[in-house]
């Protein structure tokens, strides 16, 4: 053999090898396109904004945020959203207890004065919905959330709790309160004692005016800790080496829409199975409502105008518009539903959830990708 | 005439001979490359009807940019020598389909998976339930899953993408011998394997090379069984149990395959008990250890259907003909048992999650040696385990310093007890943490810790990207007063991916 054969065999190897070791994969030759399709299959009802999402999923380039404008943000956060979150429930609380004081003098309790009471609960029970979009600190350390909003209430423990409590101390004290379980606390518990009955004798007037005092409490607590220790918290001082504050704030608002979508609206109306679980202030009625304020918080969370100029810093403000535009349909379909989620028909049922199922392909896909952070695999669902 | 021109004249054939060798060279290492990658491209072809010719300078062109953005000759080289690396790999694998082509198995696994790599030793291998988007190739799929091998820096040395959410991952304990199926003649090679299991319910585990990520296998479970999450080893590597469940009878399954028989199926045993969900095996390297979680599970919509009657329980079975040894269970019948580990010692240390109602407080990490008729607690300040909102994700023992972690993604923390006191030492705030592993002393971060007299620990991965080291150590000053107090310091290496439930050392 010559010596050019040799070396014209090496060479072939070698070049051969280099380009077969370099080919693009072929996987994305087709990836754009059954992604495209897999959407298309589990969304019949998206609508053209979503169409159009879809289509520029491909064209999201991360935002370079730098420490600073991450810190800002953080900062502002802190401040100005989840701060006030807690301290709105702590004043709708103290309200309540200020009401109930009120009203309280000459039990029984009905008519007007019944109904202004369960129309400040509703306004507390709004606070709160809001404020649960904040799903790590201190509200959820060793599941403190449950002695504020117990749910879902899959077995009734609240119904019998709050009635058992009440018949066994008919004059409760905040601090006796304080120290029952969590089934008997909070949000839902004040929710039972007002509307499970007609009218409020002494002992329910106690309990009432005992929850809503040690809910206060336990909500400035809350606030206050967040007051103290949200540069902790949101990471605020690590934003030069890591995205940490960023990325929890983010996903704990992903959480928000993935946990309403679930234990809010698909498991208690049976949407894609067996119906399991209640819907929100179910006793009251009100269910509506709370996935109203749900979906407000993260209206405000998502088009606030720090994140929006964040987003917007690279001349694209499609990933804000798309979140915007699905967040406004789904509010406007809500808006057109009755009270009580149960009454309405099963079609607006679904549309409602699938309008939910685009909101939170919106943040996995366009959202999360435009701030270059990661959605944390579903702890919720892991083994 | 001059020399010089002498000279001149006689050097003009020689260099118009050297200008036709030179052509001809070039011509026959263009023909001889548009060949071999002719034939490439024919087997890929066939893999992926949507490959294309233009891949190979697309590719050619996206590496180039890589090669441009980095900085310094070292990953240059390192680049250079992964892409003979991939080379090396994929001719390989062209090869073996070529004289196996009846067996489909490997024709799937090249069109499932893709693998990158970095020419590094694996320390960790890891779970991904969301893996990173290459800016060469912007995969968008929503279930972008896989599995990476984690060197010793907590770098990423390869990852391999899969088809379906990975469980748990189970390394080899030892390197086996087998035959070189790839070869055409009898050669034996020794290998390192490291399974990656489906989440479960599941159809399929995967088989890796430790060292290269390199899909080996994809067994599917036999009629009627899914996977059920786990598998283990037996101490000589030879054969691998896997929890499996039975489909129409909801019971338990221990399937028995064979490693060096490439994972064949070989024998079945009972669990004695519903939803089998980790094993592990006894350092007698004659028993296997199995958490039957006892919950029965719908497959479509990964539904409960017996949270009121649930019977959880920890069963001790003869790895050889699967008898029963022992079966204990726990205090409350919704304490569901899933995760394991074995301390040296034999001892079972144990993660709960609870399935009963939220407010209920239950202990969440137990211990259990052969003979003990009950589960023992560790303990908890102020017995609050809440502190881990009835979840227990991982559980990992450090023998020889008889220390535990356990991992808690819902109540965003990871926890590590001193086990001579069985006390916790503390808990490190981590959101999303679940993966859990032994950090070697012989990382080479180690040192980082102020003067610490023993130090050790734990690797932690997390959902958002974090690889945490958890080291614990005892200051010098505590140590000289005579007492033993521990504390823990932490440290993570970001990474754009998100970390699965599982995570193994080698």
């Amino acid at each position: 053999m010559k010596i050019n054969h040799a070396l014209a065999m090496a060479l072939s190897a070698l070049s051969a090898g280099l380009l077969i070791s370099c080919v693009k994969p072929a996987d994305d030759n087709k990836s754009a396109e059954v992604d495209s399709q897999e959407v298309a299959q589990n969304n019949s009802t998206t609508d053209s904004s979503t169409e159009s999402s879809k289509e520029s999923t491909a064209q999201i380039v991360a935002v370079d945020i730098s420490p600073q404008t991450e810190k800002t943000y953080l900062t502002h956060v802190a401040d100005d959203i989840v701060i006030p979150a807690y301290a709105d429930a702590a004043k709708q609380s103290d309200l309540l207890n200020e009401l109930a004081q009120k009203h309280c003098q000459q039990a029984p309790v009905s008519g007007a004065e019944l109904q202004a009471l369960r129309a400040q609960w509703l306004v507390l029970a709004q606070a709160w919905s809001s404020a649960e979009m904040i799903n790590f600190g201190p509200a959820t350390a060793s599941m403190s959330n449950l002695y504020i909003n117990y749910y879902p209430d899959e077995r009734g423990l609240v119904h019998s709790g709050v009635a058992d409590l009440i018949a066994a101390n008919p004059k409760l004290t905040p601090e006796q309160l304080a120290g029952e379980s969590a089934i008997v606390q909070g949000v839902p518990g004040l929710e039972e004692a007002l509307f499970a009955n007609e009218s409020l004798n002494a002992g329910q007037c106690a309990y009432v005016i005992s929850a809503s005092s040690a809910l206060s409490t336990r909500l400035k607590d809350i606030e206050k800790n967040w007051q103290q220790n949200a540069t902790e918290l949101l990471a605020i001082d690590q934003t030069a080496e890591s995205d940490r504050g960023l990325n929890q704030w983010i996903n704990s608002l992903l959480s928000l829409v993935e946990t309403m979508k679930s234990n809010a609206i698909d498991q208690p109306l049976g949407l894609t199975g067996k119906a399991k679980g209640h819907l929100p202030a179910a006793t009251a009625g009100q269910s509506r409502a709370i996935i109203n304020a749900k979906l407000d918080a993260i209206n405000k969370a998502m088009t606030d105008p720090v994140l929006t100029a964040i987003l917007n810093s690279n001349d694209e403000s499609t990933v804000a518009n798309n979140l915007s535009t699905a967040l406004a349909d789904t509010t406007t379909l809500l808006a057109q539903m009755p009270e009580d989620l149960s009454a309405a028909n099963k079609d607006d049922q679904q549309a409602l959830y699938d309008h939910l199922t685009t909101v939170t392909r919106l943040i996995k896909r366009e959202l999360i990708p435009a701030l270059g952070i990661r959605v944390g695999f579903n702890s919720t669902d892991g083994d | 005439m001059s020399e010089d021109e002498r000279h001149d004249r006689s050097d003009e054939p020689k260099a118009s001979s050297v200008s036709r060798e030179f052509l001809t060279t070039s011509m026959l290492t263009a023909v001889g490359t548009a060949a071999l990658v002719g034939i490439h491209h024919r087997y890929r072809k066939q893999q992926h009807p949507d490959a294309s010719l233009q891949d190979y300078v697309a590719g050619m062109r996206a590496q180039l940019q890589v090669l441009q953005s980095g900085t310094g000759s070292t990953p240059n080289l390192k680049r250079f020598r992964y892409a003979c690396q991939q080379a090396a790999v994929t001719w390989q694998q062209a090869y073996h389909q070529a004289i196996d082509d009846n067996k489909s198995e490997i024709l799937d696994l090249t069109a499932m998976h893709t693998t990158t790599m970095r020419a590094r030793p694996v320390r960790w291998v890891s779970g991904v339930a969301s893996m990173p988007k290459n800016t060469a190739s912007l995969n968008q799929n929503e279930h972008d899953f896989g599995v990476v091998g984690i060197d010793a820096d907590r770098q990423i040395v390869w990852q391999t993408t899969m088809p379906d959410r990975v469980h748990d991952i189970v390394v080899q304990p030892v390197p086996v011998t087998v035959p070189d199926t790839q070869s055409q003649h009898t050669n034996a090679e020794q290998r390192r394997d490291v399974v990656v299991m489906g989440r479960r319910p599941s159809e399929r585990f995967w088989v890796l090379s430790t060292s290269n990520g390199q899909v080996q296998h994809a067994i599917k479970a036999d009629v009627n069984r899914h996977f059920y999450g786990h598998a283990c080893y037996s101490l000589d590597g030879k054969l691998l149990y896997v929890t499996e469940n039975d489909t129409v009878s909801l019971a338990g399954k221990i399937g028995i395959y064979a490693a060096n028989d490439a994972y064949k199926k070989v024998a079945e045993f009972d669990s004695y008990g519903i939803g089998p969900h980790e094993l592990i095996m006894h350092p007698d390297s004659e028993t296997l250890v199995i958490a039957n979680g006892g919950i029965k599970t719908e497959q479509a919509s990964r539904e409960e259907l017996n949270l009121d009657t649930m019977r959880p329980s920890l069963v001790y079975l003869n790895r050889h003909d699967g008898t029963l040894l022992e079966q204990v269970t726990p205090e409350h019948n919704q304490m569901s048992i899933r995760h394991l580990a074995m301390h040296n010692d034999g001892s079972v240390m144990i993660g709960i999650q609870f399935q009963g109602e939220k407010h209920i407080n239950v202990p969440l990490v137990l211990t259990h040696q052969r003979g003990d008729v009950s589960f023992t607690p560790l303990t908890m300040p102020k017995n609050q385990w809440q502190r881990f909102h009835q979840y227990i994700a991982s559980v990992a023992v450090d023998s020889e310093r008889n220390l535990l972690c356990v991992t808690t993604p819902i109540g965003g923390c990871a926890a590590i007890y001193d086990l001579h006191t069985r006390e916790l030492i503390e808990d490190m705030s981590l959101p999303d943490c679940a993966g859990a592993s032994v950090l070697s002393s012989a990382s080479s971060s180690a040192n980082k810790v102020d003067d610490p007299i023993e130090s050790s620990g734990f690797i932690v991965s997390d959902g958002q990207g974090q690889l945490t080291a958890l080291r614990v150590s005892v200051s010098p000053d505590s140590k000289l007063n005579g007492k033993d107090d521990k504390h823990i310091s932490t440290d993570s290496q970001l990474h754009r991916m998100s970390f699965d439930n599982h995570l193994q050392a080698l």
